[in-house]
């Protein structure tokens, strides 16, 4: 063996000592996922869009036909993969979420949804990065419950220019 | 089901084998089709001894003109397809159209086969499967067929539009009065 | 708004998830607010678990060997007995046959391909290990490359958030889901049971 190629062994068995450690760390290190909950009340009181539903108004006009749209609880959670968060929801709804696994773009998670104590839907879904899923259907008040469920594994979520607190009913 | 056009390559060399008179090869995919075709034929004959000797009459068909099946439709659908038309003219053959009344449709309806054999003779259980039963019978073998092939078998509208040769809308309207139909039945018993 | 009557029609096709992505929506839209289809559709998930409790299961004990056996006992032509019969015996020659070549052949192919390696790596000297510190500069170069044009790339959250759904659960009969991939967004619609 020349001392040339002798010297690149040397560097290749050294980058990949101290490369180790991180892979390991980064191996060990829990990926987090944050979770994003919006809970609207749609109804046909014509009393139009909450402006703090700008970033999902057209989706949800264009899915839903409904006159009126209401920001009534937003919440958000950051948990580890493999751990569940829960998140109370308006009308006496409870949220499960849990992350499995980040497959590529695609976070993987179980969803359970309870009204009170009794479970209304369980559901293993992949959901892609920063993307939503909407639950609707449930009555709540005059109208109907619409339930817009992100996750996000650290990108910037459109719904962070909402603000944190809505005024709940 | 498969889509049409696409076979495994596993199922694409069972039938080429087929043909050249592989009969064990053959016998592979009699084991996987068999659950199937049976379920076809007993949703238009609703007679089970009928349909496991029309399904193995179906096979027997199959194994016939292997030579005429091609590929453009997956080899199940061309199965369930033979199902289908025996046990049909089978059905308008035998004339199988009488409505029973009274202890002669106790008694017939009491031989149709049950999954639940004892547990189901439960009083107001007994009554609505008896009745849904005899209801069953009283559709004509096409209805009979499409509510079966949905509800029993989990077909797709279009898997069952191309079981039965009938286009698209034809089951979607099949379905429709048979369920509107069943479901007027079991409102009745309800009622009662 | 849709009538009754125009979605009695549809709810069927409704349950078993048969409709356009924009049917499911008026439909799903309708029985929000509309007890009565609501039920009838209650009443057809029923007949449908009514009608798999009284389905049979056939016996199916010795189904596929009975088949074999009559396929078995079918008249063959002469000719045709006479082709399968040479098929047969071909078969189990010529898959000997086809095998002692598949294995020559990778044998040759194996020599072939490795002779100037072979040389190569008798052979080998400086010009050789800059050639591999330098396929190896260019390796990462490209990677970064990569790496800033994902970094760049907007996301696309705004315009296909997508779920992918793999098992759904729910004692509500009339759930349903349907994906609108022009809005990018998977809908679970869970309607109150009247």
């Amino acid at each position: 063996m020349t001392l040339r190629s002798g010297s690149l062994a040397s560097l290749i068995i050294a980058l990949t000592a101290f490369a180790m450690p991180g892979f390991a760390h980064a191996q060990a290190k829990p990926k987090q996922v944050t979770v994003y909950i919006d809970s609207v009340m749609a109804a046909d009181t014509n009393e139009g869009t909450d402006p703090r539903l700008a970033p999902m108004s057209a989706k949800l006009r264009g899915l839903f036909g409904f006159s009126t749209y209401s920001l009534i609880g937003h919440n958000e959670g950051q948990t580890d993969c493999g751990k569940m968060v829960a998140f109370i929801l308006p009308g006496g709804k409870i949220l499960h979420v849990q992350p499995r696994a980040i497959d590529g773009d695609m976070i993987a998670m179980e969803i359970v949804l309870f009204d009170g104590t009794r479970p209304m839907m369980t559901t293993d879904l992949k959901l892609k990065n920063n993307g939503t899923l909407i639950v609707g259907g449930p009555r709540y008040e005059q109208g109907m419950m619409i339930i817009s469920i992100g996750a996000s594994t650290g990108e910037s979520h459109p719904m962070q220019a909402t603000p944190a607190e809505a005024n709940t009913r | 089901m498969r889509t049409p056009g696409r076979q495994d390559g596993d199922e694409a060399e069972l039938i080429d084998r087929s043909r050249k008179g592989d009969s064990q090869a053959f016998g592979v995919l009699v084991e996987r089709y068999q659950r199937r075709v049976v379920g076809v034929a007993l949703a238009v004959v609703h007679n089970q001894d009928d349909a496991i000797e029309l399904a193995q009459e179906t096979f027997v068909r199959a194994f016939e003109n292997l030579s005429k099946f091609e590929s453009r439709s997956s080899f199940s659908t061309w199965l369930y397809r033979i199902a289908a038309n025996l046990a049909i003219d089978f059905w308008r053959r035998e004339g199988r159209h009488v409505v029973l009344h009274g202890e002669d449709a106790d008694e017939e309806i009491s031989r149709l086969p049950s999954s639940r054999g004892d547990s189901f003779n439960e009083a107001s259980r007994s009554e609505l499967s008896a009745r849904l039963k005899q209801a069953l019978e009283e559709l004509t073998p096409e209805h009979r067929a499409v509510i079966l092939l949905r509800e029993v078998e989990g077909m797709s509208y279009d898997e069952i539009s191309e079981v039965l040769q009938c286009p698209r809308g034809t089951v979607m309207s099949r379905l429709h009065y048979a369920r509107t139909h069943l479901r007027n039945i079991l409102k009745d018993v309800a009622g009662s | 708004m849709a009538e009754c009557g125009e979605i009695s029609m549809m709810l069927g096709a409704f349950e078993d998830s048969e409709l356009e992505p924009n049917e499911m929506q008026e439909v799903a839209f309708h029985l929000a607010r509309c007890e009565s289809c609501t039920g009838i559709l209650g009443d057809y998930s029923t007949l449908g678990r009514n009608l798999r409790s009284i389905a049979p299961e056939p016996k199916l004990a010795g189904f596929s060997s009975a088949v074999v056996a009559r396929v078995e006992r079918l008249p063959q032509p002469v000719l045709t007995r006479i082709e399968r019969w040479l098929w047969r015996q071909a078969h189990s020659v010529g898959s000997g046959i086809a095998w002692s070549g598949a294995v020559a052949a990778v044998a040759v192919a194996t020599i072939i391909l490795m002779t100037p390696y072979a040389e190569q790596f008798a052979n080998r000297g400086p010009h050789s290990t800059t050639s591999i510190a330098e396929t190896g500069h260019e390796a990462a170069t490209a990677a970064n490359q990569v790496a800033q044009a994902t970094a760049s790339e907007p996301t696309m959250a705004d315009n296909d958030s997508h779920a992918d759904i793999s098992r759904l659960e729910s004692e509500n009969h009339s759930v349903a889901v349907w994906s609108e991939p022009r809005r990018g967004t998977t809908v679970i619609w869970l309607p109150d049971q009247p």
